[in-house]
Formats: C-alpha cells, structure tokens, sequence
C-alpha cells in the first residue's frame, strides 16, 4: 500500500505504481518487502521508513534498481506516472512474449513436481 | 371522519405483498441503490440468459475468498473462465461497479469479459481464458524459477501499458498485485480489472485509511506513554472485558489518545469498525 493511501492523504493514479515497484521486488526477491513483520507492521514503516533497498544489490544492473526506486518514491509529486516509466532505459531490454512463456512452463513443472512429491 | 378514512384506507389497502423470493429481493437492490449515478444499472450488465445452456464442459481451476473459478467451453469452442461468486446486498453493489468498468475497458494488456450472469444466489462473470494462471503461481516456485531482468522487463512494461489506458481513462486500479497480473499460455500479460476477491477488503482499506493511519500514530504514542504508567489505568478497563491482545489491544490504546488528543469520532469509528463494540463513553444514537 502506498505511503499516501496509508496515512489518508489525497491520492492519485500514482498508487498503482508504488503497487508495481512493489510486484518487481517481488519478482526480484521472491517475496515483498517486510514480509516477516505483522501487517499493521509493516504498514507502519512504509510511513516511517519507507521500503528497504534490494537485498542483494550487485545481482541487478543499475538500470533495474533505478526502476525500482522511482516507482518507490515516497513522495507522490516525484514519483513518475506510467507515462513517463515507459520510457525507462530498463524497459527497452525487454525480451519477447515467447522468451516470457518458460518462466510460465518451469513453473507449472515446477508445481506438478512438488504436488508430485506430497502424494 | 378520520375513523372512517382510517376504515376506508384499510378496506381499500392492497393486498399483501408475495413472500419475497431471491429474484425480487436482487430487483430491489439493483433498482433502491445502483452503485454510482453514472455507471449502468445491473439489468443493463446481467444478462438473463441461461449460462447453462451457452457454456459447456465446466471445470474447477481454482478456488479463492470470493468465490470459484471454472474453465469452460462456449458454443463455438473457445476456451472461457467463469468465476462464480456467492452474492449479497454489499457484495453485488460493488461487483456490478466492477463489471461496468471491465466491460468498458478494451486493451491488450487487459482481461477482456465476455458477460455475466445471475443463477440463484451466484453472480457468474464470464472471461476470457488465461492458460499460465497468475503471477502469483510463478512467484510461489521462486525456489525453481526465478526470472531474469529482460522477463521482468517484459512484465513490468506490459502492466505499465494497461495502467496507462486506465489512468488516462481517469480510473485507479488500487489493487495492482501479482494476483492480479494473470499470464496467457502465448506469454502475454494482462491486468485483470476485477477484484472480486477482495473487493470488500479494499473497500474498507480505502474508507478506513485515514483512521489506519491514525491507529498507527496512536500505536506509537501508546507504546511511548506505556512507558509512563499514563495508560495503564486506562487499558485496565479494557482489558477486564477482553483479555485478547493484538487489535484490540491496539484499539485500546487508540481510545485512550483519543481521549488525550479529542479526535473522538474518528478514533471511535475505527473502534467500531474493527471491534463491532462501541468504545468507552460511546453511545449509539
């Protein structure tokens, strides 16, 4: 949730791109940030402390941090609107809707095998 | 006179209305209350066919709060996914919202709907199939798969494309999450407009908002004041009626900064909200 709709200010389209920095560190990590805290928690030091930086820096390039970091601004006037983010230098190394599909098959095989495993 | 008109109005009152069946009631809150001035009524959105007759081969793929979701084959063969959704008066108000918005949304990056309908107490959305499931399935194999830049690339760029239509068509998304980015068996990436599955959280969240981010202040200022022995006195209260620790705790805490800082109503709202108990002091009028 994005630090504007947690402390009740006005708030605009931006919050749906706090939402998107936050489902690539999701994809990046593997999970949100502040997950291992309760909810309220976490909520709390969105506001307070904003969100924490990647976790293992030297594995992402700079023009994938720098992405991450500008749909995680905290402030919703410098935080940029979808427009703007799709000129982003990181977007430009994006691979085709064929080069996405194994991530899909891998991790359906990846599904079947661990229900497999359960049985 | 007026014992008479009284005698005249009784013999001339019409009859009883019919015991109320799920269809009359549903007819009753589609017209008492649409959900905005300007969006479509229901009977506008609902179709009254039978889907029963037009969708073939149902099978469950998936199961969430709201409701299930079916895999199922229209007349001419294509593939469709219909969610069924258990109704209510709150519920429906707000899931009608959400239709009206998918059904003007058309874009690439989106879910396209197809229709929906009402069977018994279910209101059943008909989409368009998306054979990868969500995000959210590849993220969980995190251990197995991870993606690489130029995939995340890909998925970021094509949901910034369709929150751009929808911020351009002046609408807020609100719930952008891996759940919601659902992936097609041809590698594409589509924004599913509906939040039928937590609909009523955000809703709440929203309205709340203001108030959660008043319970996180006074959290603060109670585990400060704590310190004092200042609120003890004043939990003890609370805590003779419930010993549960965790929100309400919270709550207590909350009622006590109000007290301190006289911002009663909203203080006292978010008591009601999240207890279903009127706080200290606090009556019902």
């Amino acid at each position: 949730m994005a630090p504007e709709l947690i402390r009740g200010h006005d708030y605009g389209t931006k919050v749906d791109i706090w939402s998107l920095g936050i489902m690539v560190m999701e994809m990046a990590e593997g999970e949100p940030p502040y997950m291992e805290f309760p909810p309220l928690r976490a909520l709390f030091l969105i506001t307070t402390k904003g969100i924490p930086p990647l976790k293992e820096p030297e594995k992402w390039s700079s023009d994938f941090q720098d992405f991450v970091n500008q749909c995680l601004i905290k402030e919703v006037d410098d935080r940029p609107g979808a427009e703007e983010l799709l000129k982003h230098p990181f977007l430009k190394r994006a691979c085709s809707p064929e080069e996405f599909v194994p991530v899909i098959e891998e991790a359906r095989a990846a599904k079947e095998a661990a229900s497999r495993l359960q049985f | 006179m007026k014992a008479r008109l009284r005698l005249v109005r009784r013999h001339c009152a019409p009859p009883p209305p019919p015991p109320p069946s799920l269809y009359v009631s549903l007819a009753h809150i589609f017209r008492a209350s649409p959900p905005y001035p300007s969006s479509p009524s229901a009977d506008q959105l609902v179709s009254k066919d039978d889907p029963n007759q037009i969708y073939s081969d149902m099978k469950k793929i998936g199961e969430g709060a709201a409701g299930e979701v079916f895999l199922a084959f229209d007349k001419s063969g294509n593939k469709v996914a219909v969610k069924k959704m258990q109704l209510n008066g709150e519920s429906l108000k707000l899931l009608i919202t959400e239709i009206s918005i998918m059904k003007s949304s058309s874009h690439p990056n989106i879910v396209n709907y197809y229709a929906s309908y009402i069977v018994e107490d279910q209101l059943w959305v008909v989409m368009e199939f998306m054979g990868g499931g969500c995000l959210t399935e590849v993220l969980e194999q995190f251990d197995s798969v991870q993606m690489t830049e130029p995939q995340m690339a890909f998925a970021s760029n094509e949901t910034l494309k369709a929150l751009l239509y929808i911020h351009q068509l002046h609408r807020i998304h609100r719930d952008i999450k891996s759940d919601n980015i659902l992936l097609g068996d041809d590698g594409s990436v589509k924004i599913g407009t509906f939040v039928g599955a937590s609909t009523s959280f955000i809703y709440l969240l929203i309205h709340y908002s203001f108030v959660l981010s008043f319970l996180l202040l006074t959290h603060w200022c109670f585990m400060r004041i704590a310190d004092f022995g200042y609120a003890a006195q004043l939990t003890k209260k609370q805590q003779k009626r419930n010993t549960v620790v965790g929100v309400r705790l919270l709550l207590s805490s909350l009622s006590i900064s109000a007290h301190l800082s006289h911002s009663h109503t909203r203080a006292r709202a978010l008591s009601l909200a999240l207890s279903c108990r009127p706080p200290t002091g606090w009556r019902l009028s």
